[in-house]
C-alpha cells in the first residue's frame, strides 16, 4: 500500500500542454477519483502515475520515495483499462495469472492465487474460457482479477465501467466499492461520470484542460465548489448560476428586483454570481415577500422528483421539486432562492469568493 | 428462388475463371499425356509415359531440389527481415511516411529490371559488389558470383529477398497496426519485458498474417522464373535451374510440348498441395479464413 504525492507534475505532447503543473496528495488506502470532461488530461495523469508516460516536469512520490525512474512493474501498480485489455489469445485463467507467470512465481502458488481471485470475483466457472466468449461485465471482472492478483501497492482504474450498460454499471460500482473496503489498497479512479466519482470516492480531484480545479471530499466539493466549472460539473443537474449584485456593505444580495439578506457578510460588493443547487429553491403557487414570480418553461417529472426549468436574471435555472408537485409548462410559479445555501463566485474569474485567499 | 438468382449472378465470374484458368489447366494436363514435338512433327498419345520419364529424370529432381532450397531460404529470410522492417517502421519517427514509401520501392520495380540491376551488381569484372569487397579487403580477387555453383543460388535468393521483403513487411505492418495499444500498456504494467510483449502479444496477433505471408510467398517462390532466368538462366551447371525454368526450357527451347507440360503439371500439383496445407493450418488456427 502506498500514499501518492504529485509535486508540480506536468506533461506536454510537443506544443500541447496535457497537464499543467499540479500538486495532488492521495492518501494511503484512499479511493481517489479523478474526474473531468473528455480531453481534460485525466487519463494522461493516470498513465503518468503508472509510468506508462514520462512527465515533462515535476515529481511522483510513493511513500516518500520518488518513482520517476522506475518502470511500471517496479512501481508495483496495477492498471484496469476501459477496454479491459485482456490478452485475446489467453484463457481467463492465463490472463489472470499472467503477471505472476511473467514474474516466474511458482506454479502451485499461481494456481492457488488464481483460484482465490476467481472466487473473490465469481469467475470460478469461466477460467477456461477465452475473452471473446465473455460478456462485458465478465471481461471487466477478469481485468480486475488480473490487477488484484498482483497485490499491488496502488490500483489505477481508467474508466473501468464506461463500456458496461447502465444497469450493470451501477451494480459493478457497488462491487468496486466493496472491493476497495476489503483490500484497503489505494485506488486511483479516472472517470468522466461525476455520479461515479461522487458515489465511489473518498476524495475527488476535478480536472479541466489539464488544470486541477479542486481536490476535496465529495460532500465538500458538492457544497463548496471552488469555481463555477466545478459547481456546474458536479451534481446532476449541475449548480445554477444567477447574476446578482451585492450592496456596498456586503450584507444583502439583489436578485432581479428582490433583496436577500446574507447571514454572513461578504468582503465584496457589486456584481457577483450566485450559485444555487437545484434543491436550494423553495417553490410554490402562492406569492410571499421573498418569492420571484416566474413561469415554468420545462417540467420533467422523473418519478422520484420533478425538475422544473425557469429563468432568473436571464439565466436558465433548474429547480428540484417534490415528485408530486403538480405543474405544467407555462404555469406560473413562485420561486424563492434559499440564499443561506448559496455560493458566491467572482463575476469574471468564476472563483468561489468565500474560498479565495 | 433467391439462391437460384444468386447462382445466376455468379455465372459470369465462373465462366471467366473457366475460360482463363480451368481450360488451360485441363489443356496442359491433356498435353502432358502426349508426345508432341513441333520441330519433328511428332504428335501421339502416350498415356502416362511422360510421367514415368519425369520420375526417372535426374534433372527434374535437381530442379525440384533447387526450387525447394530457393523457396525455403528466400521465404524464411523474407519473413524474418520483413518482420524486422515492419517492427521498425511501425514505431513513430520523423519522416515516417517517406521511409514507409521508400521501403516499398524494391517491390514496385519490375522483377526483370531488378534482376538485371542485380546481375550488374554481381558482375565479375564490373560489378560493385566485387569492387566493394576488394576495397574493404574482404576478398583478394574478383569472384564469379553468377558463374560458380557455390554462389549462384545465394545470389538468386538475395535478389528475391531484396525484392519481396517489402511485401512481407507491408502485410506484417498492417497486422501490427491493428494490435490495440492498451495490450502493450497492460503488459508493461504486468511486468512483461520487450521480448515477452513480442512473444505474448505481437506474435499471437500476427499469426494469421504470418500464415498469409507464408502462403503467398511460398507459392510465388515455388514458381520463380523471371528473376532466375534473367540472372543465371538456370546455370551454372543447372545449379539454379528451378522447375519453372526447366519447364520453360523444355517447352520453348526444345519445343517438347508434351514433356514440358508434364513438368508444368508437377509444379501445379506441388503448389496445390502447399496451398491446401497452409489453408488447413489457417482454418485450424481460427485464422482469417474461418
Amino acid at each position: 500500500m502506498a500514499g501518492i504525492q504529485l509535486k508540480g507534475l506536468s506533461k506536454r505532447f510537443g506544443k500541447n500542454v496535457a497537464i499543467h503543473p499540479l500538486d495532488l496528495k492521495i492518501d494511503d488506502g484512499s479511493f481517489m477519483a479523478i474526474v473531468g470532461p473528455s480531453g481534460c488530461g485525466k487519463s494522461t495523469l493516470l498513465n503518468l502515475i503508472a509510468g506508462l508516460e514520462t512527465p515533462s516536469g515535476g515529481d511522483i512520490i510513493f511513500d516518500g520515495q520518488s518513482v520517476l525512474n522506475l518502470n511500471p512493474r517496479k512501481r508495483d501498480v496495477a492498471f484496469v483499462f476501459q477496454t479491459y485489455a485482456l490478452y485475446p489469445h489467453k484463457t481467463v485463467y492465463e490472463n489472470i495469472g499472467f503477471p505472476l507467470s511473467i514474474a516466474r512465481v511458482e506454479k502451485n502458488e499461481i494456481d492457488k492465487r488464481i483460484l482465490e481471485v476467481a472466487e473473490l470475483l465469481g469467475l470460478q466457472n469461466l477460467l477456461s474460457r477465452m475473452p471473446r466468449e465473455l460478456s462485458g461485465g465478465q471481461r471487466q471482472r477478469v481485468a480486475l482479477g488480473r490487477a488484484i492478483i498482483r497485490q499491488p501497492k496502488v490500483f489505477l482504474l481508467d474508466e473501468p465501467l464506461s463500456n458496461l450498460d447502465a444497469k450493470l454499471r451501477v451494480q459493478t460500482r457497488a462491487e468496486l466499492k466493496k472491493l476497495h473496503e476489503r483490500l484497503k489498497t489505494t485506488f486511483v479512479y479516472v472517470t468522466h461520470d461525476q455520479t461515479e466519482a461522487m458515489s465511489l470516492a473518498d476524495k475527488i480531484a476535478i480536472l479541466k484542460d489539464g488544470k486541477l480545479h479542486q481536490s476535496a471530499p465529495p460532500r465538500e466539493i458538492y457544497n463548496n465548489p471552488a469555481d463555477t466549472f466545478v459547481g456546474g460539473f458536479i451534481g446532476s443537474p449541475g449548480m445554477n448560476f444567477i447574476k446578482a449584485a451585492i450592496d456596498a456593505e456586503g450584507r444583502e444580495v439583489a436578485i432581479e428586483n428582490m433583496l436577500y439578506p446574507l447571514s454572513q457578510p461578504l468582503e465584496k460588493s457589486g456584481d457577483i454570481i450566485v450559485g444555487l443547487r437545484p434543491e436550494h429553491f423553495s417553490i410554490g403557487e402562492h406569492a410571499n415577500e421573498k418569492a420571484l414570480a416566474k413561469e415554468a418553461v420545462v417540467v420533467e417529472p422523473l418519478g422520484s422528483e420533478t425538475l422544473i426549468q425557469t429563468e432568473i436574471s436571464g439565466a436558465q435555472v433548474v429547480i428540484r421539486a417534490p415528485a408530486d408537485y403538480n405543474c405544467e409548462a407555462g404555469d406560473p410559479i413562485q420561486v424563492t432562492p434559499l440564499i443561506e445555501n448559496a455560493n458566491f463566485f467572482h463575476p469574471e474569474t468564476g472563483v468561489n469568493i468565500e474560498l479565495m485567499d | 428462388m433467391e439462391s437460384r438468382f444468386g447462382y445466376l449472378l455468379i455465372i459470369p465470374a465462373l465462366l471467366t475463371i473457366a475460360v482463363v484458368a480451368i481450360y488451360p489447366i485441363i489443356d496442359v494436363f491433356i498435353l502432358s499425356l502426349y508426345e508432341r514435338f513441333l520441330t519433328l512433327g511428332i504428335d501421339e498419345f502416350t498415356g502416362l509415359n511422360n510421367y514415368l520419364k519425369l520420375v526417372n529424370d535426374a534433372r527434374f529432381w535437381n530442379a525440384l531440389k533447387n526450387t525447394a532450397v530457393f523457396t525455403f531460404f528466400s521465404v524464411s529470410l523474407e519473413l524474418i527481415l520483413g518482420m524486422a522492417v515492419a517492427l521498425f517502421i511501425n514505431r513513430p519517427f520523423s519522416l515516417q511516411g517517406l521511409i514507409r514509401a521508400a521501403v516499398l520501392l524494391p517491390w514496385a520495380v519490375p522483377t526483370v529490371v531488378s534482376a538485371k540491376i542485380w546481375a550488374w551488381i554481381f558482375n565479375t569484372d564490373l560489378g560493385i559488389l566485387n569492387y566493394a569487397l576488394l576495397n574493404f579487403g574482404l576478398i583478394d580477387a574478383d569472384l564469379n558470383w553468377l558463374g560458380s555453383t557455390g554462389y549462384a543460388m545465394a545470389a538468386a535468393i538475395t535478389v528475391d529477398v531484396w525484392k519481396t521483403t517489402p511485401f512481407a513487411a507491408l502485410l506484417l505492418l498492417a497486422g501490427l497496426q491493428v494490435i490495440p495499444d492498451d495490450l502493450y500498456k497492460a503488459a508493461s504494467v504486468d511486468g512483461a519485458s520487450r521480448w515477452q510483449k513480442f512473444r505474448h502479444i505481437t506474435i499471437p496477433h500476427l499469426k494469421p498474417v504470418i500464415m498469409i505471408v507464408l502462403l503467398f510467398r511460398t507459392l510465388d517462390a515455388f514458381r520463380v522464373f523471371d528473376a532466375i532466368y534473367i540472372l543465371t538462366g538456370g546455370g551454372p551447371a543447372n545449379s539454379t535451374e528451378t522447375l519453372s525454368v526447366y519447364a520453360y526450357k523444355i517447352l520453348f527451347q526444345t519445343l517438347d510440348f508434351g514433356y514440358g507440360s508434364t513438368i508444368a503439371v508437377s509444379v501445379f500439383a506441388a503448389v496445390m498441395l502447399i496451398s491446401i496445407g497452409y489453408i488447413s493450418i489457417l482454418k485450424r488456427r481460427g485464422g482469417l479464413l474461418s
